[in-house]
């Protein structure tokens, strides 16, 4: 056959589709995420709620446990801004403290996440055969686990600490993230193959953790992103049934004392409340818009 | 197509040793259990060590580990899960006394999330980055990043406390007779707060889903031949678009069923809702290890059937799967 | 901008585009897919519409049917004269009535430009019923015949199976069926034989031919490969970089094509014929129709290049009648009357 068309398609006009985007450097991602005002307005809450939570000790003008018998129950004020609740602890001096313990549990938990995810995801890639079929087996089943009430059960067996709250959590999460760890493993195993074969077939093992494990970084990240404010909220969760994070004052658990007061002082559910979800929106804004940015989606 | 069958027999096949690792699991998290059994099931320094021997022995406590492990398969295959610490009743007669609640609950949120999570993810990817699209986006965002139970107890301070147009806890008002119409009348009126609230979550998570996978069925080929072919624009949505956006998601779609029971338990706990949710959460706070792990056990079961269930739909919707296997 | 009115658009014309222009709105900027484009096919008549992939060939097809890829994307200027009207401006009610019944499209993929989820008597049936409103007995009728209109052999398991039971022939014979149900008098065939096996090709190329004569069906013929051309087409249109170059009577085309490009691509064609190792193919790249360059949109890739070519666009003085003619300042004008 006479095939003239040699010359790369310019257009791909065949399906109306703009020409196929290479993987795009973080400056480029950055230009696209810009054009969305409201993952710019999400990025500034979210960077504000961070300095908040580094800060918290500087912030906070009482101390998140101080009982203070004289200042129960009361309403918004000049002296607490948020009021107080019915041990007269200060509501904006706690939630700022749970967003510190927000932040570590759900940052940690996406770290476990992130590399058991690179991992599995890279040895199912790599490996192919077998051990793929079955990593992916498990990948899948753990994806339909309900996190959060498997915790619920598998905590108290364990006893309550950060640290097993943190390995549930991200021990559960990694699935998506070895996902697409795998599928970026087999796109660029074939070509990376290809040219080791050339060469030196010895060098593969070393090609494929340095060239194809680097570039997978952009796609952990993001579906790392994605999966922190989902990690937050299970924590709070816990938190709220009393099994989560053990330190006396987190968001969760100034939601479920304040659950105990329904009625009774609206601004101890409100306040921690909104710093929750002000943190899980602008975290899922951001985690959505960089992932459009970087995987070049709509 | 006779290779439907085969593939049902895999499916089925691949969930066996599922199960039997789920019983393992179970079977260890008994023995990791912190505390002592038997003195969790009297209480402690109730009765003497004497007694507590021969309770041990009678439960067979002393035999070998893998006599026990048969012992306890046998059990759960007989549909024993043990007697709960607290209530001092079978596991298996709890839990189930438990199940119609959160199946109302669950199923109710299910069909109605599912409903409008799939219209909004339509509606928004026909237009894509228009406003319906930029809106509809937005409240999905917001529907699966506000916490649920935050959500329930301030629907539940604005609408029960403050304007008391609806129930604050319960799943039905006593003293009604079961199955009477002022019954349904009042499980309906307590229905309204929890499903409202667990469905915004689920619904933003479908809509969001479905706008992704609609878009790329737009992007079609099949999509041009129709256009070229002159079918109107809601025949070429309806009939081509949407089917082959949900094939698909079908596979989550059908896994959020064994998902949903995380947003039950917060969403029970925050409405006081009597099911399943509730039963655990109570179970945690009492240490009921034979409720929780029977609780488990059939949670366990739940997803595995559920991912065996999708499957099986998602065999029955694709016509491409049935005849290459 | 000479050349709108230099279409002779007799009663023998089925179809006659002019001018033809259309952008396409990208995240990069905008694409001038189709500058000025122009061709005329007659009934009973094959025209063949060359060039390489992103030349704007597929661009041109969509442009005319106004299934653009996307709503921003725009046929800007230019007019498509079928059966008294210009389809350009119909409403978008009235143009769905000439789609798939009066002129109708198949494509390069089957596979993919098939319901997946639909079997083919349905996805047929859909089609008779959206423009003949047919229904019970008389549409499974009509769908049959559509089928054997095809030349499908074994029509009742063809309409009961799913696009993926089918050999890549039987699903383009599918594709046909359907363009064929509302017999119409216009056929577009975008790179219908590319994803076939060669005995394939040429039974597809013959049931197109056999259409064309019998129906007194017209024809436009899209595509890359000049072998398909020479086998079954009238008359050629070479397009370039969004422009029509060239065109002729298919025998004076292959005998002496006049533009430095269509001979580099006859000489391509050649060179595989001869089962020579090499092929010569046409050094270079298209250009880029974000910014299309000025003059000859050919003179980078062109061994002729000259100084008027960078300066004025031959393809302004391209003759759209039936009189062949080529877009380049090396060909005679024989009759001196243009610019």
């Amino acid at each position: 056959m006479a095939d003239i068309s040699r010359v790369a398609d310019p257009l791909a006009m065949s399906k109306g589709e703009e020409p196929m985007q290479t993987v795009p450097h973080w400056r480029e991602a950055w230009v696209h995420f810009r054009h969305s005002r409201i993952a710019v307005l999400a990025l500034g809450v979210l960077l504000l709620l961070g300095f908040a939570a580094l800060l918290a000790p500087w912030l906070a003008p009482y101390s998140p446990t101080e009982v203070s018998v004289m200042d129960v129950l009361q309403s918004p004020n000049a002296l607490h801004w948020w009021g107080t609740d019915d041990l007269g602890r200060d509501v904006y001096s706690g939630a700022l403290y749970g967003l510190r313990i927000s932040m570590a549990v759900g940052l940690m938990a996406g770290l476990v996440a992130a590399i058991l995810g690179t991992i599995i995801g890279a040895l199912a890639g790599f490996l192919g055969g077998w051990v793929d079929a079955l990593l992916m087996r498990i990948t899948d089943f753990i994806l339909t686990i309900p996190v959060l009430f498997l915790a619920l059960v598998l905590i108290p067996v364990f006893g309550s600490s950060r640290l097993i709250v943190i390995f549930v959590i991200g021990g559960l999460a990694w699935p998506s993230i070895a996902r697409l760890v795998r599928a970026e493993f087999l796109k660029l195993r074939s070509e990376a193959f290809v040219e080791a074969a050339r060469g030196y077939g010895a060098r593969r093992f070393k090609l494929i953790f340095s060239e194809i494990l680097p570039n997978t970084f952009d796609l952990v990240l993001v579906s790392t992103a994605l999966q922190v404010p989902a990690a937050i909220l299970i924590e709070a969760g816990l938190s709220f049934l009393g099994v989560g994070d053990p330190e006396p004052r987190s968001l969760g658990l100034m939601l479920k004392d304040a659950y105990g007061l329904l009625g009774l002082a609206w601004w101890s559910a409100v306040f921690p409340g909104l710093v929750l979800s002000a943190l899980a929106i602008s975290l899922n804004l951001v985690a959505d818009a960089f992932n459009d940015a970087v995987r070049g989606h709509e | 197509m006779s290779t439907v069958p085969r593939i049902v027999g895999t499916r089925l096949l691949q969930a066996v040793p599922l199960l039997i690792a789920t019983v393992v699991v179970n079977f260890a998290i008994i023995h990791l259990a912190p505390g002592d059994p038997v003195t969790m099931m009297v209480g402690e320094g109730a009765v003497s060590a004497d007694q507590m021997e021969a309770l041990r022995e009678s439960l067979g406590l002393n035999n070998p580990l893998h006599i026990q492990f048969l012992d306890y398969l046998t059990s759960v295959l007989q549909g024993d899960l043990g007697t709960s610490y607290v209530y001092h009743q079978p596991v298996s007669e709890i839990i189930a006394s438990r199940i119609p609640a959160t199946l109302l609950l669950m199923g109710s949120t299910y069909l109605l999330s599912t409903f409008l999570g799939l219209l909004f993810g339509i509606v928004a990817a026909l237009r894509p980055s228009s406003l319906q699209d930029r809106v509809l986006m937005t409240i999905a965002i917001l529907g699966y990043s506000v916490p649920t139970f935050w959500l329930g107890f301030i629907a539940l301070m604005i609408f029960a406390v403050e304007l008391g147009w609806l129930p604050i806890s319960g799943m039905v008002e006593s003293g009604l007779e079961p199955g009477s119409w002022e019954y349904w009348k009042s499980v309906l009126h307590h229905l309204v707060l929890p499903v409202a609230v667990l469905s915004l979550f689920y619904t933003g998570l479908i809509a969001r889903l479905m706008r992704t996978s609609m878009l790329n069925s737009l992007r079609g080929d099949f999509i041009v031949t129709a256009r070229a072919m002159g079918l109107s624009n809601w025949r070429i949505v309806l009939r081509h678009a949407v089917p082959n956006a949900i094939t698909p998601i079908v596979t989550v779609l059908g896994l959020q069923i064994g998902l949903m029971l995380s947003g039950a338990v917060l969403t029970e706990t925050v409405f006081g809702w009597p099911g399943l949710g509730v039963l655990t959460v109570q179970a945690v706070a009492q240490r009921d290890y034979p409720l929780l792990l029977g609780m488990f056990l059939l949670t366990s079961v739940m997803v595995i059937i559920a991912n065996v269930l999708t499957d099986l739909v998602y065999l029955a919707i694709n016509p491409r799967l049935r005849s290459n296997g | 901008m000479n050349s709108l009115t230099a279409i002779s658009a007799g009663p023998e014309t089925l179809l006659s585009v002019a001018g033809l222009s259309t952008e396409l709105r990208t995240r990069k900027g905008t694409v001038h897919a189709l500058h000025n484009v122009g061709f005329t096919v007659r009934p009973g008549e094959a025209i063949a519409i060359v060039g390489e992939s992103g030349c704007g060939k597929s661009m041109t097809a969509r442009s005319i049917m106004r299934v653009l890829p996307r709503p921003i994307d725009k046929v800007t200027s230019g007019h498509v004269r079928f059966g008294g009207t210009d389809l350009l401006t119909l409403s978008e009610a009235a143009m769905r009535r000439i789609r798939g019944a009066r002129i109708a499209m198949i494509f390069q993929d089957p596979m993919s430009h098939l319901d997946p989820l639909m079997r083919i008597g349905d996805q047929i049936s859909e089609v008779l019923h959206a423009h003949k409103k047919l229904s019970g007995e008389v549409l499974q009728n009509a769908v049959r015949d559509a089928l054997a209109a095809a030349q499908i052999p074994d029509i009742e398991r063809v309409a009961g199976s799913y696009p993926h039971q089918l050999s890549g022939g039987l699903r383009q014979r599918a594709l046909i069926a359907m363009a064929l149900a509302c017999d119409p008098q216009l056929l577009i065939a975008d790179e219908p034989t590319t994803a076939l096996d060669v005995t394939t090709q040429k039974q597809i190329l013959q049931l197109l031919r056999q259409l064309v004569t019998e129906r007194q069906m017209g024809l436009v013929l899209i595509t890359h490969d000049l072998g398909v051309v020479a086998n079954i087409c009238d008359r050629v249109y070479v397009m370039y970089a969004g422009q029509v170059i060239e065109h002729a009577d298919v025998h004076d085309f292959f005998d002496r094509p006049q533009h430095p490009y269509s001979q580099g691509l006859l000489a391509s064609l050649k060179s595989l014929s001869e089962g020579s190792e090499r092929l010569s193919s046409i050094p270079g790249a298209v250009p880029n129709l974000l910014a299309p360059p000025s003059g000859c949109r050919f003179r980078a890739r062109c061994g002729y290049a000259m100084d008027i070519c960078a300066a004025q666009d031959p393809a302004q003085r391209l003759r759209h009648d039936n009189h062949r003619d080529a877009a380049c300042w090396l060909v005679e004008d024989k009759e001196g009357t243009n610019v």
